[in-house]
C-alpha cells in the first residue's frame, strides 16, 4: 500500500484507538480531541454502513413477488440502485429452474442471381468457447426474449419500441452482401411442463431427446426487420 | 409492579443503546484484513479474463454495427435505468479500441495489487460502464463482480497481501506488527453481510418452487442441455434420491448461511458446503465465472491472523 505512512493512511488513524493503546510500535499520546475525532469517525463509518446495508436488503426484498410496502421503499431508493449497481433480487433459480431462451435468426439473402436463399443463426451457438462467451450469448438471448415478454404484456399493449429486436437484426445482417431482411424467432427450453411430465410418468431422458421439439415451447416470431 | 413497568419502559432504550454499541464495535473494531488480498487477486483475475474474453468479439460489443450500437444503448437505459450512466458513452467511437486497451492496464494493474487506492476506483469504473453499455449480455457473474470491486474501490482496500504495494511498502521500511486496519475491517464487513444478503435471498426465494420442495431442481437444472456443462442428466434422471439431495443439501446451505457463518465452529463446514456448491454448479452448468467470484469473496470469512499462524508454524 503505497503511502500507507501519509496523512490518514497512517496506521495510527486507520487502526484507531484501540491500535494505539495495543500497538508496540505506535506512542501512546492521544489529546481528547483525536479520542473525540476518532469516535465520531466510528461512528459515521458505522452509521453509513447500516444505512448502506438496509438499502442492499430493501433491494432484495423488493423483487417480485413482494409486498407494496417493500417496494415503496425500494422506490425511494432507485437512483440508489442504478447508480451503483446494487438493488438485485439474488433469486437464482427461483422460484423454480427457468427454461433457456433460444434465438433464431433467418437472414434472407438474395444473390447476385436474384436467386432467394435463407441462412439462419442461432443464439446461442453450442459451439462458441470459451465457456464465458457461451454465457454471453446465452444472455443476449434471454434479453431479447424478456424484451418481448415485457412489450407483449406492457400496459397499453405497446410492442412498437423492439430496440433490442431490431438493433439484433440489423447486426446479424450487416456484412452479409445480399442480405434484404432478418426475421427473429424465440423459444425457450427444455420446457418445464415437459420435463415435469417426463418426470411423472417416470422416463429416462438423455440430452439428445431433451433437445427434441417435445421439450421446447412454441417459437414465436419476434418480426421481420430489414437490414440496413 | 411498579418495578415491572420501570424495566419495561427502560426496555427500548437499552436495547436500541446495546443494538447500537454492538453494531458500531462490530463495524469498526480494526480485524485482520490479510484475506482481502486473495479476494483483490482473483477478482482482478476475473476481471481480466472477462475484459479479454470480451476482446473476442470486440466489434461484436463495441462497433458500431454491434448487437447494440451506443445509441440504441443510451435510449435502452433512458428507458430502463434513468439513473444508470456509463464512460462509455462519452468515448468517440474511434478511441474505443485504445480506451479498451488502456481498460485491460488499469485492470491487470489492480489484479497485481499496484495503486489499489486508484486502480480498483478505475476498475469498478470500468466493470460498470461495461455493464451499462452492454446490458443485453449480463448475468449473475457481473453484478457479483461489480458489487464486491465496488467494495474494495469504496475503502481503497485490496492491497493488504499478495500485492506490488505491500511489497514496496515493505521495502520502504513499513512493517506493521499487525494486519488491522479500519477500512480493511468495513470493507470485510461489507463483503460478509453483502453474502449473507444474497445466499439468504437465494434460499428464501426457492422456498416458493415447488421443484426444490420436491427434490427435483436438480434434475431440472441439468436438463437445461444450453449450459453444456459435465452431464449428470443420466444419473440424476436414474436415481431419484440422488436427486432429491442435489437438491435439498444447496437449498439449506443457501437459507441457513447468513446465521451458521457466524458461529465459528459451524463455519468451516458452511463454507466447505457453499464452495461444493459453486464448485458443482460450474462443473454441471458450467458457470465457473462466477462461482469463482463468490468463492473469493468467501474468502473473507476465514481469520487472516488464523491463516497466517497456521502458514508459520509449518
Amino acid at each position: 500500500m503505497i503511502g500507507l505512512r501519509n496523512g490518514d493512511d497512517q496506521p495510527i488513524a486507520i487502526s484507531e484507538l484501540n491500535d494505539r493503546k495495543t500497538s508496540p510500535m505506535l506512542p501512546n499520546h492521544n489529546t481528547g480531541n483525536d479520542l473525540e475525532r476518532v469516535s465520531l469517525k466510528r461512528s459515521m463509518i458505522a452509521i453509513v454502513v447500516a444505512i448502506h446495508l438496509a438499502i442492499v436488503l430493501i433491494g432484495a426484498l423488493a423483487a417480485q413477488p413482494s409486498s407494496l410496502l417493500e417496494q415503496a421503499l425500494a422506490n425511494k431508493f432507485l437512483g440508489y440502485f442504478q447508480i451503483l449497481d446494487l438493488g438485485q433480487g439474488y433469486r437464482f433459480y427461483a422460484p423454480s429452474p427457468a427454461p433457456t431462451a433460444i434465438v433464431t435468426a433467418k437472414l434472407k439473402i438474395r444473390d447476385d442471381d436474384g436467386r432467394i436463399h435463407y441462412k439462419t443463426v442461432r443464439i446461442p451457438d453450442r459451439n462458441t468457447g470459451p465457456r464465458l462467451r457461451l454465457q454471453r450469448q446465452l444472455a443476449l438471448a434471454n434479453s431479447l426474449w424478456t424484451e418481448y415478454e415485457r412489450e407483449l404484456t406492457a400496459p397499453g399493449g405497446d410492442h412498437s419500441s423492439h430496440i433490442l429486436a431490431k438493433s439484433y437484426a440489423r447486426h446479424l445482417g450487416n456484412g452479409v452482401a445480399g442480405c434484404e431482411s432478418v426475421e427473429l424467432f424465440v423459444h425457450r427450453h427444455p420446457d418445464p411442463s415437459a420435463l415435469e411430465n417426463a418426470l411423472r410418468h417416470g422416463s429416462k431422458l438423455t440430452l439428445k431427446e431433451l433437445d427434441t421439439e417435445r421439450f421446447s415451447t412454441p417459437i414465436e416470431s419476434l418480426g421481420v426487420f430489414p437490414c440496413d | 409492579m411498579r418495578l415491572i413497568f420501570q424495566q419495561a419502559a427502560r426496555y427500548p432504550g437499552e436495547f436500541v443503546a446495546q443494538q447500537w454499541s454492538d453494531w458500531r464495535s462490530f463495524i469498526t473494531t480494526p480485524v485482520d484484513g490479510t484475506m482481502l488480498g486473495p479476494v483483490r487477486l482473483t477478482l482482478g483475475l476475473l476481471a481480466t479474463w472477462n475484459w479479454l474474453v470480451m476482446g473476442l468479439d470486440f466489434s461484436d460489443w463495441f462497433g458500431p454495427f454491434g448487437w447494440l450500437p451506443k445509441a440504441e444503448a443510451i435510449a435502452l437505459r433512458r428507458a430502463t435505468i434513468p439513473w444508470g450512466w456509463s464512460l462509455w458513452d462519452i468515448v468517440p467511437q474511434s478511441v474505443v479500441a485504445p480506451v479498451y486497451g488502456l481498460g485491460l492496464i488499469v485492470i491487470l494493474t489492480w489484479t497485481v495489487g499496484f495503486c489499489c487506492r486508484w486502480s480498483g476506483v478505475i476498475t469498478w469504473l470500468l466493470i460498470y460502464s461495461t455493464m451499462r453499455r452492454l446490458p443485453m449480455m449480463l448475468f449473475g457473474f457481473d453484478s457479483i463482480l461489480s458489487t464486491f470491486v465496488l467494495y474494495l474501490a469504496l475503502t481503497g482496500t485490496g492491497g493488504e497481501s499478495l500485492s506490488i504495494d505491500r511489497w514496496l511498502a515493505s521495502r520502504n521500511g513499513f512493517k506493521p506488527i499487525q494486519n488491522k486496519f479500519l477500512r480493511s475491517t468495513v470493507a470485510i464487513r461489507l463483503i460478509q453481510i453483502h453474502l449473507c444478503v444474497i445466499y439468504g435471498a437465494a434460499g428464501l426465494s426457492k422456498l416458493r418452487g415447488e421443484p426444490w420442495w420436491s427434490g427435483t431442481a436438480s434434475f431440472f437444472l441439468v436438463a437445461n442441455s444450453e449450459f453444456r456443462g459435465v452431464s449428470i442428466l443420466e444419473t440424476l434422471g436414474n436415481h431419484r434420491m440422488i436427486t432429491a439431495l442435489f437438491t435439498h443439501i444447496p437449498l439449506w446451505t443457501e437459507i441457513l448461511y447468513p446465521v451458521l457463518i457466524w458461529p465459528k465452529l459451524w463455519r468451516p463446514l458452511i463454507m466447505i458446503l457453499t464452495v461444493g456448491l459453486h464448485l458443482a454448479i460450474g462443473l454441471t452448468l458450467g458457470l465457473w465465472e462466477f462461482g469463482f467470484a463468490m468463492i473469493a469473496a468467501n474468502l473473507v470469512f476465514i481469520d487472516g491472523e488464523w491463516l497466517k499462524a497456521v502458514l508459520h508454524s509449518k
